[in-house]
Formats: C-alpha cells, structure tokens, sequence
C-alpha cells in the first residue's frame, strides 16, 4: 500500500515502458492504420452514394423532361398530323368537286354540239326529203332551176337553228 | 445480546494490535487490514497466494553491498543463512538492516506483468484481424470503441497536432494499461498493482517526463526555463520588487511542476486502495459483530455492490488518468502560444485540474 519499495517502482517503470514499445510497433500501428482506412473508406464511400444519388436524381430529371419533350412533340406532330388531313380532305373534296363541274360542263358542250349536229343533218336531210318529195310530186313541172329557188327560199323561211 | 458484547471484546482487543507492531493480531479482519501481516490483502507479497488451495512461492532478486543475489523462494532466502525473510515476506540482512535494492518479483510485479500478457495478447489479436479486414469482429470491437473514445474524446480536446499523433500510442497505453491493470486486481486472488503508490508513481513519473519533453519541443530550452519564471523578467518593475517576485514565482512554479505528477499518483493509488478497504471493511463488519445475519445481510450486499462499483472505478480512473496527463501535457504544449501572458496561464491552467480533482 503505502511502504516504499523503489523494487516495485523500478519493475513498474520497466514492464510499462516495455509495452508501450512492444504495443506500439504490433498494436497501436496496425490498429491506428486501420481505424484511420475505414474512415477514409466509409467517408470516400458516403461521398459516393451522395454523388451517385445527385447523378441519379440529375438522370431522373432528364429523363422526365425528355419524356415530357417527346410527349409534346407527339402531340404536335399528331395535331399537325390532323390538319394535314383535314387540309387534304378539303383539297380533295374541292378538287372532285371542280373535276366533276369540269366534266358536266364538257358533257354539256358535247350535247350541244351533237344537238346542233343533229339539227343540221335534220335539216340537211328534210331539205334532202323534201326535194326528194317536192320533185317527185311536182317532177317535170319545174326545172331544176326553179326547183332550187323555191326551195332554197323555203329553207330560209325555216326558223333559225337554236343555238 | 450476544452479539453486542462481542463487539465491544473485539474492538477493544483488537483495535490496539494494529496500532502496536504486534504483526499477528487474533481477529482475522484486523489480520486482513494491518501491513505487516502476512495475510494482508493490501500489501504486497513475495508469494501468489490461492487460498485455500495452494500458495505459489515468487522468486527473490536484490542487489547487496555483496552484488546481485537471486532466490527462487523464500525457504532458499533462508536456507542461504546471510539473510532473513520477515512475516509478509521481505528479505532483510541477519542483523535486522535492510538490503541495498529490493528487486524481487512480488506479487503486484506478478500482477503488472500478467496484465501486462492478456492486454499484449488481446491487443494482438485485435491488430492480426486490423491487417486481414476493415470490418471490426469479436474482442476488436471493444478495442476499437476505446482507441476511438481515447483518441476522439480525450486526446483530441486536450492536444493539437502534431503531439495529438505523436503520443496518440503513449496514451494508449497508459490507458489500457492501467485499465487492466485495475480490473486484473478485481479477479480472486488477484491483487490491484495500481493500489500501491509505488507503481503509480513510476506512471506519473512517465507522463512528467514525456510533459517536459513536450515543453521543451514546443518552447526550446531558453523559453522552457523563462517559462518557469512566470513571465515576471518581462515586467516593468523596480529590481527589488523584480527579484522578490523572481524568487516567489520561481518557487511556485517549481512547485507545480511537481504537484501535477503527485496529485496524479496518489489520486490512481487512493482511488483503487479506497474500494479495497471498503471491501474489507464490509466484510469484516461479520468478524466485528459475529454474526450470520450482519454477514448475509450487510457484508455480502454492500460489498457486491462495492465490488460492482470498483468496476467502474477501474475504468474511471484509467481514463481520469489518461485525461489529466493528456491536460497536463496540453497545457505545457500550447503555452508557446500564450509566452506573453503565462501568469495568466498558469492560473487558468489549475481549473481543469481542480475540476477533475473533485471528479
């Protein structure tokens, strides 16, 4: 307890001192080492998940306004799309209408010019009956120049040939 | 009835033979508590004693005028005819003088040199399974959480780099160290080496030793010692007053110099030696009043509860230890910085140690 005992002392000093070499080149080195590359690593590897957790979040940003980009040009291109239709529709229906006046138009020249070709052969061929008819009832009473003076003033009485 | 009278037989029989150097004195309980019995369980021995089972004789070593002498026991001792062995063991010369230097290996050196091998071992351990893998298993765990609490919560507010890394490994030893010193005296038949001022001195004999390789590190040797003048040469006096001021602070501080590693010493010896005398005192309380119930109701209880506490107190006194040099040193560390104002220093400088004082 309290007796004095320099022994004691002198041990004290040589047992303490002893280890704190012994301890110091096979414990505290490693162990410190260690302690200090776990830190590092788990600081290094907290450092990692917060930058992969911001380059997620950037990735997930982008991707959402990629998707939201793509969406509105879905959009645009679906609308343009629509008008583009809507303006060939219009086109087509103007242009089947326009063909169609064209054709009736053409159908109704046609008729008018077969009518009025008509007429005229109508005309060709009574002028053609009556001098057939004409000189058969009348035969030798007229001469042929009389004939012709008669009926071509007959013909010019006829009424004009509608147009 | 009973009871009571015997407490008063054995108190007044008793009490005497501890005062008197009567070394055998009839109880065992005062047997247990005086010096210079041989059973006494806060001395120190020349032999590990199991009792009942066996006792395991310490070998002798000692220098006389005559040179280095070594004994395996103390029947050799004394089969050697020039010296004697007294009750508790200590080797004197025939005509009663004592020897030169008692280096014997005594039952606390055991004890220091056992801890000594379970903290290697453990340490090692711990340091094989560092070098293979950074993940932490077993024993290393609870090495880890002290290293970690050592470096971070007493080095690190007391010291700045670079002393923080260089004497990171002294203060861990000189934790871990007294720490299973403190708890290997808590095993049966084990003895507390930290509870006697003789080792506990050579601890805080280190750390005065590292701290003023640490002021003269940090200050130089010119400064080291102005510094022990307390600033007074820089001051604007009278020579007289000069002189009268130099002599006083000089005194002071020589002074402090020393109180630091004292007070460091004798608070580990007290601290461990205090829950022992409890203990024994406890027990002794069944010797006192003779009688079972005292015994299965006081002594056993109250000296778990003792036991449970000198735990703790193993603990607690290995890191106060620990922090007070770590302050000590701290202080001696970062004075360069405050050269201009040292008085003013050295009375901050007692507060910490005050506060831990009352701790």
């Amino acid at each position: 307890m309290l007796e004095i005992n320099p022994g004691l002392t002198i041990w004290t000093f040589i047992i303490f001192i002893g280890l704190l070499f012994i301890l110091g080149k096979t414990a505290w080195k490693p162990m410190l080492a260690s302690l200090k590359t776990r830190e590092k690593a788990i600081a290094d590897s907290l450092d990692r998940a917060e930058q992969a957790r911001a380059d997620a979040e950037r990735l997930i940003a982008d991707s959402k306004r990629e998707r939201v980009k793509a969406e509105e040009d879905l959009q645009k291109s679906l609308q343009e799309g629509r008008t583009y239709a809507e303006q060939m529709r219009k086109d087509l229906v103007e242009k089947a209408k326009g063909e169609a006046a064209r054709m009736i138009e053409h159908a109704r020249a046609e008729i008018q010019r077969d009518t009025q070709n008509a007429l005229r052969q109508l005309r060709e061929e009574a002028a053609d009956l009556a001098i057939l008819a004409t000189s058969k009832l009348l035969d030798e009473n007229m001469d042929e120049e009389r004939h012709r003076r008669v009926i071509h003033k007959m013909i010019a009485e006829l009424p004009a040939i509608p147009e | 009835m009973e009871a009571k009278d015997s407490v008063v037989q054995t108190g007044t029989a008793a009490a005497p033979g501890i005062s008197q150097e009567a070394p055998q004195s009839t109880n065992i309980f005062w047997r247990l508590l005086d010096p210079n019995s041989k059973e006494t369980v806060l001395g120190d021995h020349h032999s590990l004693q199991f009792k009942p089972l066996a006792e395991i004789p310490l070998p002798y070593f000692f220098w006389d005028k005559d040179g280095f002498h070594s004994f395996a026991s103390e029947k050799t001792v004394e089969e050697n005819g020039a010296y004697e062995v007294s009750a508790t063991g200590k080797a004197s010369r025939k005509d009663g003088t004592p020897i030169s230097l008692d280096v014997s290996i005594t039952s606390n050196v055991f004890f220091l040199l056992f801890a000594s091998i379970i903290l290697f071992v453990v340490l090692r351990i711990s340091a094989m399974s560092a070098k293979k893998s950074l993940v932490p298993k077993g024993i290393r765990n609870v090495v880890e959480v002290l290293i970690v609490f050592v470096r971070d919560d007493v080095i690190a507010p007391n010291l700045s780099e670079p002393y923080a890394t260089s004497l990171l490994p002294y203060f861990l030893t000189v934790f871990f160290f007294i720490m299973t010193v403190n708890l290997v005296g808590l095993l049966p038949w084990g003895h507390t080496a930290t509870g006697s001022i003789n080792v506990t001195v050579a601890l805080a004999l280190c750390t005065f030793v590292v701290t003023q390789i640490v002021g003269i590190r940090a200050m130089g040797v010119k400064a080291f010692f102005k510094h022990l003048l307390a600033g007074v040469p820089e001051m604007e006096l009278a020579l007289g007053m000069k002189l009268f001021l130099l002599l006083i602070m000089f005194v002071i501080e020589f002074i402090g110099l020393f109180t630091k590693p004292v007070a460091l010493a004798i608070r580990l010896f007290a601290n461990m030696t205090a829950g022992h005398i409890i203990t024994v005192s406890l027990i002794g309380l069944t010797f006192l009043f003779h009688s079972f119930w005292v015994g299965a109701f006081v002594s056993v209880p109250f000296s778990l509860f003792v036991f449970l506490l000198e735990i703790f107190v193993a603990l607690l006194q290995a890191y106060i230890f620990t922090t007070l040099s770590a302050v000590f040193i701290g202080m001696m560390a970062h004075s360069e910085h405050e050269e201009h104002n040292e008085a003013h220093e050295a009375a901050n400088g007692d507060h910490p140690v005050a506060a831990h004082q009352s701790a």
